[in-house]
């Protein structure tokens, strides 16, 4: 079920109403029949992989419990891994491994037909993958106990606001909250819905405008050249955004309305000075993910120097490769890898060229720059996140430095209206004035703090343009390829 | 709790205000940049059109005005100027809404006639259309009030043939839209663009605006009709002897009139036909060829109650056995340019004597 339909505006305001409605004992129940009837709306047989996670993860976190030694634990550990990484690799990554040995061997002269599974990508697969493994590690770790209570540990896996696209959550952070009992709380339930409406205006009016007219061009990148490439470009930068960050807010906002606090997953990214700053603000859940899970054991930064870089560059690809089965993808992981370890070894000469020009002088023209390079070097690196293969990026990049007067028109993309891209970009504008708002400000949320008459004029124009000039063309979210 | 429902509704009730003043604002406009084309060209070139030809892709690609027109004139002294208004994929609601959009609001002056190509409910609005999938659908924006929308489920309802399913399914779709054009979703969107890029004459392809709205398939046909023509070719007629086959059976009664009337669609048929007596204004209902059994079983009993007067059918095969000559199809569905020719030969027969009474 996607947020962004009738369904959902149906389904959620019906479990809302149950879910105050039912004694705080029952209601794992009311939420695990929700979270499963929003996953099988999708394609129903796939629940059985849900499923299976849970069970098998269950059982081997209570038997790993049971063990006081690490190496006995380790056993039911790797039994975890096998079975999640192993249906991760099967749906999502099989016919690219399939694919990617041919192609090596044939380098060698050797030719076969490849194998492929002919199989869907099941929906979110990759998140509640993840979620699952956090807690097995942890229970093997002991840093939490096991949850022996089946229904809430079926409810961690699958809790439906963050079940297909995250905020990826931990079991200390989600799983005892599930015990918690929650209140019809005002404050709590506005605040929950006040996100919701921003997450679909996210959605709604700027990414799904912004995917038409990026599709044009990544579609066909042989046709655009100079302004017309950069312009997709950028397009494209924030139609990722509000894309995932539209349904990161979403969720946590339905998550808040029944008293559940998930992880903010997004801060500002294109307000980070740099790129190390940009994923401490760019799907948090997941790079927090990654440095505990990948990063730190593979020994962190308290290694030798060409180690530390190894470990970073390796994430980064891992990473990379977590979002899809594509070479695309593996190069954007290993392009953000390089950027971090080239901003470590330039670090003093940067310094010293800064304090040569005077920039230090400066400080907020130095922020303000950082700022710009940095979001330069994330939507570049986009390109290749966006681009269907490997050949379309480059040719994309390529075509990019062709930059002729004659592109520098109001319409910006030839073929696509020129009242739809500045419209969209006027939609762009007051989000990133929101931004700058809630960037620079002394409050944490200025809007809330404003006056009766301004928050509401605000709330009725954030539901009236929505409606009015939302996109409502059955656009999936970006992420739930992932 | 109970402050929360308050303030909540107050909210709901500001924002449908606030939707309303906005719809009521914005003057009648078709959102489908296609459509809007159609009607530019009606309202600019052929203001003196006094016969309006109303219904989906078979009469946009069957009927060819200018030479009804002269037929017409030349042998009866009608003096008729016509326009084929036909809308692919338009359903009979969609027809309806229009014809009382005409005979309200005095867009053509002249206008006397409007034939209206009658057409059964069962795929009208399918989800392609409207409904859950498709929040926002330039089809229904601008037809589905709460008069078509009782019209249409009445309608569906009234069908006895539709499996109880189907119908719940299209039931959502249609209450779906109709929610959706009462909160303007996607409205200002249209509006704006509307404002901003103005109208263009071609944006349904250039031939419609010389031929007074009929279109020639063979000229421009999208890649699903090119498909289709293929499919079409490769039956070698045996599809179009089937229709013909369907059509006789219809007109010797065999498909039980009588049990299966759908009182409702009547009674929507037969208002819009006082609606423009009152108006002066005559309706007339058009059966056409190559429609599906399952059509006829819908539209059979429905059409023998129409009077006499107010309709018209081209759809016997016993009488019009050219309509189903394979080499005159295009696709199964719609005429090629000389199986229009032959259509609209006999439509003029068939009108002359209506218009003449």
């Amino acid at each position: 079920m996607l947020f962004n339909s009738i369904a959902f505006i149906i389904f959620f305001p019906i479990v809302i109403f149950l879910y105050f409605l039912t004694p705080y004992k029952y209601r794992w129940i009311l939420l695990l029949a929700a979270s499963y009837y929003f996953y099988m709306c999708w394609k129903a047989e796939y629940i059985i992989l849900i499923l299976l996670s849970t069970i098998v993860d269950y059982f081997v976190s209570l038997k790993m419990a049971s063990l006081p030694e690490k190496k006995q634990r380790r056993k039911w550990l790797y039994l975890s891994f096998l079975c999640n990484l192993g249906l991760l690799f099967t749906f999502k990554y099989f016919n690219f491994f399939s694919d990617s040995v041919n192609l090596f061997l044939q380098n060698f002269n050797i030719f076969y037909e490849p194998f492929y599974l002919n199989v869907l990508l099941p929906v979110g697969i990759s998140f509640y993958t993840f979620q699952t493994l956090s807690y097995t590690i942890d229970v093997y770790n002991e840093k939490v106990e096991p949850e022996r209570h089946f229904g809430y540990f079926a409810l961690y896996v699958s809790f439906f606001p963050q079940l297909v696209a995250g905020p990826i959550e931990r079991p200390a952070r989600l799983l005892p909250q599930f015990r918690q009992k929650f209140d019809f709380d005002y404050e709590r339930v506005v605040t929950g819905l006040k996100m919701m409406a921003w997450g679909f205006f996210m959605k709604l009016v700027i990414a799904d405008r912004l995917a038409p007219i990026v599709n044009k061009v990544f579609n066909h990148p042989s046709k655009f050249e100079g302004i017309e490439v950069i312009v997709a470009t950028i397009f494209f930068s924030f139609q990722i955004f509000c894309d995932f960050a539209g349904y990161s807010i979403i969720a946590i906002g339905a998550a808040k309305v029944m008293g559940y606090d998930l992880m903010q997953n997004f801060r500002r990214p294109y307000f980070a000075t740099s790129i190390r700053e940009f994923w401490q603000r760019w799907h948090i859940s997941l790079s927090t993910w990654f440095r505990d899970y990948v990063y730190i054991p593979l020994g962190g930064n308290r290694v030798v120097k060409w180690r530390w870089y190894y470990n970073l560059f390796v994430t980064f690809v891992v990473s990379g490769l977590w979002h899809g089965a594509n070479w695309t993808f593996v190069i954007w992981g290993a392009l953000h890898g390089f950027y971090l370890i080239f901003a470590i070894v330039t670090q003093s000469f940067r310094d010293k060229f800064n304090a040569a020009i005077g920039l230090n002088k400066y400080p907020q023209l130095h922020h303000f720059l950082q700022i710009v390079v940095t979001f330069i070097l994330a939507a570049f690196a986009w390109i290749f996140f966006r681009a269907n293969n490997v050949g379309d990026a480059f040719t994309l990049i390529q075509n990019m430095f062709y930059i002729e007067v004659s592109q520098f028109t109001w319409q910006l993309i030839p073929t696509v209206d020129t009242y739809k891209i500045w419209l969209v970009i006027f939609f762009m504008l007051i989000l990133e004035l929101y931004h700058a708002i809630e960037e620079f400000s002394s409050s944490p949320t200025p809007l809330y703090s404003s006056s009766t008459i301004v928050r509401w004029t605000s709330y009725v124009l954030l539901i009236i343009i929505t409606l009015g000039f939302g996109s409502y063309t059955s656009n999936d979210f970006i992420y739930f390829q992932f | 709790m109970t402050n929360f429902f308050i303030k909540a509704g107050f909210l709901i009730i500001i924002v449908l205000f606030i939707n309303l003043l906005i719809r009521n604002s914005i003057p009648y406009f078709w959102s489908m940049d296609t459509l809007l084309s159609y009607e530019k060209v009606l309202e600019t070139y052929y203001k003196d059109t006094n016969l309006l030809f109303l219904g989906t892709s078979r009469t946009a690609n069957g009927i060819q005005p200018s030479w009804l027109d002269n037929q017409l004139n030349k042998y009866h002294n009608l003096n008729i100027n016509s326009y084929n208004l036909g809308i692919p994929g338009a359903s009979i609601g969609e027809n309806c809404a229009l014809a009382r959009e005409y005979l309200y609001n005095e867009k053509l002056p002249k206008l006397k006639y409007i034939v209206i190509e009658l057409t059964s409910v069962e795929n009208a609005l399918s989800g392609q259309f409207c409904g859950p999938k498709v929040l926002h659908s330039a089809r229904t924006t601008y037809w589905l009030d709460s008069k078509g929308l009782l019209f249409s489920i009445n309608n569906l309802f009234g069908q006895a043939q539709i499996y109880t399913k189907q119908k719940i399914k299209l039931t959502y779709n249609y209450i779906t839209s109709y929610l959706i054009n009462m909160l303007n979703i996607g409205m200002l969107d249209d509006f704006f663009k509307l404002k901003a890029l103005g109208i263009s004459e071609n944006s349904f392809g250039k031939g419609h605006k010389h031929s007074r709205g009929y279109r020639d398939v063979e000229k421009e046909p999208s890649k699903e009709m090119s498909r289709r023509k293929k499919e079409h070719l490769n039956t070698k007629g045996k599809r179009s002897n089937q229709k013909a086959k369907n059509s006789i059976l219809f007109f010797n009664g065999k498909a039980n009139a009588k049990k299966l009337k759908n009182k409702a669609f009547l009674k929507g048929l037969k208002q819009l036909i006082e609606e423009g007596e009152k108006r002066n204004i005559k309706i007339i209902y058009l059966v056409p060829p190559l429609i599906r059994l399952k059509s006829y079983e819908h539209l059979s009993s429905v059409y023998k109650a129409l009077p006499l007067t107010n309709k018209v059918q081209l759809t016997n095969a016993n009488v019009f056995p050219e309509l189903y000559e394979y080499t005159n199809i295009f696709d199964g569905t719609h005429f090629t340019k000389d199986g229009a020719h032959i259509y609209t030969k006999y439509l003029a027969n068939e009108l002359t004597k209506k218009l003449l009474r």
